[in-house]
């Protein structure tokens, strides 16, 4: 077998170790999973049913929306969910492509949470909807230069990519864990479907090579062409704060900058309650912290483009726009995203005494929360400002976009939390192809590095 | 060590790791099988995509499913409206006109009067209605083409296609566009319901509204519900093609009554190309 | 009684001249009155166009008032005006002027390609009655070139972006569908290809 170098007992327990421990969420189902899963699940019932309000009173009367804030808490969701989805474009492409043979234990999590992320972020363009029964015209009789036809379009095929990214590499893991001790029936019979007779020969293995450098190489413009468009719903206009050419380059960045923070929590997660730190290490969690801290300040680079250039030539309106987010109406909550969203996740991670897990993951929740705010701050403000003259307009969620947009946030977790009762939360084959890519490369290269590099131990290994 | 099925016969097949020599006639007549399938399908579907594609750039500058001798019978005017602000008092009789004639909820404007505070001091008022631009931002956003240009430059509202996505209402500057949060009030005894894009009562709740250019009486020769309710005369419907205009009582040669009054446009610079004038004042002519 | 016994003839002199009298004063004042004072007068107008003999030259409109007896009356305001039909029939002030001492206006009008009705109508005053006539123009010899409309013209320019832009997304998304797919359907083949015959899998596992 083309597997891990030469065979020992050690390596053999390794993996079996390996094999037993990728099986654990979807063999263990304690009480804290069912508690869990149960309390999340009444959360999206919620929802659901605040869903069937808002159609039932139809024309989304029951929202706090009006003439002036036509769009704000269901828009800005779209956008933030799908942004978080861009965690598993990262690390299950751009990382595979730059070789960073540290994203082996998360590929399977980044993978998993884009897809969830992404299944809920896709109900929300139907959700914002006035008439969502009548969206199959958007097949029928669409208009090629609509922003939002290229949403759908976007949404659509990312999603496809997504999924294809995901299911892939199962066909292999499928066919390692199929024999596994305590998988039920129906586990084995999925793996036995998804293995698709995977024997691991040499043309197998090169078709499915050439497929993942396929998808990872199309995914990576895809991200890019998704949050543009998703951008352009708002910079295709003429509105003062909306009609900014950076609108494009922020959402992307602003996307995989909460993408990541997104799968931090998730590895966090699975780590803490199934007992993975062998695999999802320090190491590993430092390194995406470091990502997350590039991106962030990426955000804050673009953030800062955008203030400075609206505010040095002080047009009429962007002024306005200006006064109102950073002293005046808005003033709490943009401060309240700047420190939160973007200083301390920075602080935290630069700082060694806060560079724990736990900081870490304290650093990816408040990016998550603070961003989700942002895309508040680039909706609302912007149309509460009057076009031609007049008072200026001002929104309040209704209690029905509240529970819509809990529940889809207790169903992203629902997601995770039920296909990794089937997948296998470690990518095996991938994390033993990395594994012995870089047990040649280590033979290859000559004898162990020295102690002191050892213990810098804060070296990423890309 | 553990392989994939764990069965010996595949460590044997790692020797020779290509398909075995002999090859099920199933096998090659399911895989041909797939493969046409993947190769039509993939085919059809850049055949459909296309055509879908071409067909783009006449859907974009479609305007309504009307036969060619129709449409250009109605091309034959060119609508267009001046309102004179010499003479607009700000008393709000276009907004509850317009309001009645189309059986509007009660706080639903189509017609906004805003007070505007001139760079002199002067105080005026400004009547805001559809612009009825020739390059509608409106329409170029609609994802459904639920808004759209009627020949006679008239941009109306289908609210039987709108699928409420509030994309126009982002796109208009002139913040025309109001949206059907609420059921309608049902119409008054004796009125009819009407689906049609140039006459729509009551509004359907979840679509968008805005001013219709009262296409529908211009079309059967009269006027709209603003001119005939402006009580200071200052609204005039127009022709370009006929190049006058008038409020009902005196009749310009529109042309000649633009140019000689310094007429203006809202919004000129941004390219939306709009068939409102405005005759800059701040209700001097008030007798 | 007392009118038409003997002896009564100045009492129906004197009820006949209180009733004259109370009769010129209630009856409506300008029923067949021509004397000036307290009545208004009638006017005439009469109204005429006087074409140039140069073909396409502006031709002349010329309104006269007058009173009954055809003398003219000077210094009255007179609006001429062209017939047009716009959303019913419609009237196009061209220009204001004070009749002369010939109770004449003038104006000169420029004949177009098509005929039209001109006319000219005066007000009234409080000493006149509103007069007005019309009167055709034929359309000239030559033809005048109308005004151009003012449509504007959408015209391309850069719509060619809008346009392009779409056309540039619709290939991207196409081509990426059918990499997805292609990928994927290869992928699947090649390995069920190279996969371990089936039926040594079912022995193995049970």
């Amino acid at each position: 077998m083309t597997d891990i170098g030469a065979p020992s007992v050690a390596a053999a327990a390794a993996t079996a170790e390996l094999h037993e421990a990728a099986l654990r969420p979807a063999l263990k189902a304690g009480r804290r999973f069912w508690a869990l899963f149960i309390g999340l699940g009444l959360v999206a019932i919620v929802g659901a049913v605040a869903y069937g309000i808002q159609l039932a009173a139809g024309g989304l009367s029951v929202t706090g929306y009006n003439d002036q804030v036509f769009w704000a808490s269901y828009e800005a969701t779209l956008v933030a969910f799908i942004g978080f989805s861009y965690g598993g474009a990262l690390v299950s492409a751009v990382l595979r492509l730059t070789n960073a043979s540290w994203r082996g234990p998360i590929t399977r999590i980044a993978e998993v949470s884009a897809l969830a992320t992404l299944l809920v972020g896709a109900l929300f363009p139907i959700i914002h909807l006035g008439h969502p029964e009548r969206i199959w015209l958007l097949f029928a009789r669409p208009n090629f230069q609509s922003p939002i036809f290229w949403d759908m379009v976007a949404i659509l095929t990312y999603m496809l990519a997504t999924l294809i990214l995901l299911v892939l590499p199962l066909i292999p893991d499928s066919a390692m864990l199929r024999d596994q001790p305590g998988l039920g029936r129906l586990r084995r019979r999925l793996y036995a479907v998804l293995s698709l007779g995977w024997a691991g020969t040499q043309s197998q293995r090169r078709a499915l090579e050439r497929a993942m450098t396929v998808v990872a190489i199309l995914i990576v413009p895809m991200a890019v062409i998704v949050h543009t468009v998703l951008s352009y719903t708002f910079s295709l206009t003429s509105r003062p704060g909306w009609h900014s050419t950076i609108f494009g380059p922020y959402f992307v960045i602003g996307a995989v900058y909460s993408g990541v923070a997104v799968v931090i929590l998730a590895a966090l997660a699975y780590r803490r309650a199934y007992a993975l730190q062998r695999w999802i290490d320090d190491r590993t969690i430092r390194n995406l912290g470091y990502v997350m801290v590039v991106l962030g300040f990426a955000y804050g680079y673009a953030t800062f483009s955008e203030i400075t250039t609206e505010g040095f030539v002080g047009k009429q309106a962007e002024v306005e726009l200006l006064y109102g987010l950073m002293l005046e109406r808005y003033a709490p909550l943009f401060w309240a995203f700047i420190g939160l969203g973007l200083l301390a996740p920075v602080a935290l991670i630069a700082f060694r005494r806060t560079r724990t897990p736990a900081g870490i993951g304290l650093a990816a929740g408040l990016v998550i929360a603070a961003m989700y705010l942002k895309r508040l701050l680039i909706v609302v403000p912007p149309l509460s400002r009057p076009v031609i003259a007049g008072d200026a307009g001002s929104y309040t969620p209704s209690v029905v976009e509240i529970a819509i947009v809990s529940g889809a946030a207790a169903g992203v977790v629902l997601i995770m939390l039920f296909l990794f009762r089937f997948v296998p939360v470690l990518a095996v084959d991938e994390m033993e192809q990395i594994e012995r890519v870089h047990a040649d490369s280590r033979m290859a290269a000559g004898p162990r590095p020295t102690k002191a590099a050892v213990a810098l131990g804060d070296v990423a290994d890309v | 060590m553990a392989g994939p099925g764990g069965e010996k016969p595949a460590a044997r097949t790692d020797a020779s790791d290509e398909q075995p020599a002999a090859v099920d006639r199933h096998e090659l007549s399911r895989r041909a099988f797939v493969k046409a399938a993947a190769l039509i399908g993939t085919g059809g579907f850049l055949a459909a995509g296309g055509l879908v594609g071409v067909s783009s750039l006449a859907r974009v500058s479609a305007a309504a499913d009307l036969d060619a001798a129709t449409a250009t019978d109605l091309a034959k005017r060119q609508w267009a409206f001046v309102i004179d602000l010499r003479r607009c008092d700000g008393c709000g009789d276009c907004t509850t006109g317009c309001q009645r004639m189309h059986h509007l909820p009660p706080d639903q404007q189509w017609i906004k009067v805003y007070t505007i505070q001139g760079a002199g001091g002067q105080e005026s008022f400004l009547p805001v209605l559809c612009q009825m631009c020739e390059k509608a931002p409106c329409v170029q956003v609609c994802p459904v083409v639920a808004t759209y240009h009627e020949p006679d430059g008239v941009v109306a509202m289908d609210q039987e296609l709108c699928i409420g996505c509030r994309m126009c209402m982002a796109a208009c500057p002139y913040g025309v566009r109001v949206f059907n949060w609420q059921p309608s009030p049902p119409l008054p005894a004796g009125v009819e319901s009407s689906t049609s894009p140039l006459f729509t009562a009551p509004q359907r709740q979840g679509t968008v509204g805005k001013c219709d250019s009262c296409a529908h009486r211009l079309r059967d020769g009269d006027f709209p519900a603003c001119v005939t309710s402006c009580n200071m005369e200052a609204i005039y419907v127009g022709d370009l093609v006929a190049d006058l205009a008038t409020n009902g009582h005196d009749t310009v040669v529109l042309s000649e009554f633009l140019r000689a009054n310094d007429a203006f446009r809202l919004k000129e610079e941004l390219g939306t190309q709009p068939r409102v004038y405005y005759i800059a004042g701040h209700a001097q002519d008030l007798d | 009684m007392w009118l038409m016994s003997r002896g009564s003839g100045w009492r129906r002199a004197v009820a006949l001249a209180g009733a004259s009298l109370l009769a010129s004063l209630l009856l409506p004042a300008n029923v067949g009155a021509t004397h000036r004072g307290d009545v208004v007068d009638e006017v005439t107008m009469q109204i005429s166009y006087q074409s140039s003999s140069l073909p396409g030259a502006p031709g002349q409109l010329v309104a006269r008032l007058q009173v009954d007896d055809g003398s003219p009356i000077a210094g009255l305001i007179v609006e001429f005006w062209r017939e047009v039909e716009f959303l019913g029939p419609r009237r196009i002030v061209l220009s204001r002027s004070t009749t002369g001492t010939d109770g004449t206006a003038r104006l000169q009008i420029i004949p177009s390609e098509s005929a039209m009705r001109v006319g000219a109508s005066f007000a009234g005053t409080a000493d006149y009655l509103a007069a007005e006539q019309s009167t055709d123009v034929g359309a000239s010899v030559i033809p005048v070139p109308a005004s151009p409309a003012a449509v504007a013209d959408a015209g391309a320019s850069l719509a060619v972006v809008s346009t392009a832009m779409p056309l540039l997304l619709a290939f991207a998304a196409f081509v990426i569908w059918l990499l997805l797919i292609g990928v994927v359907v290869t992928t699947v083949l090649a390995i069920r290809r190279g996969r371990a015959p089936a039926t040594a899998t079912r022995k193995v596992r049970s």
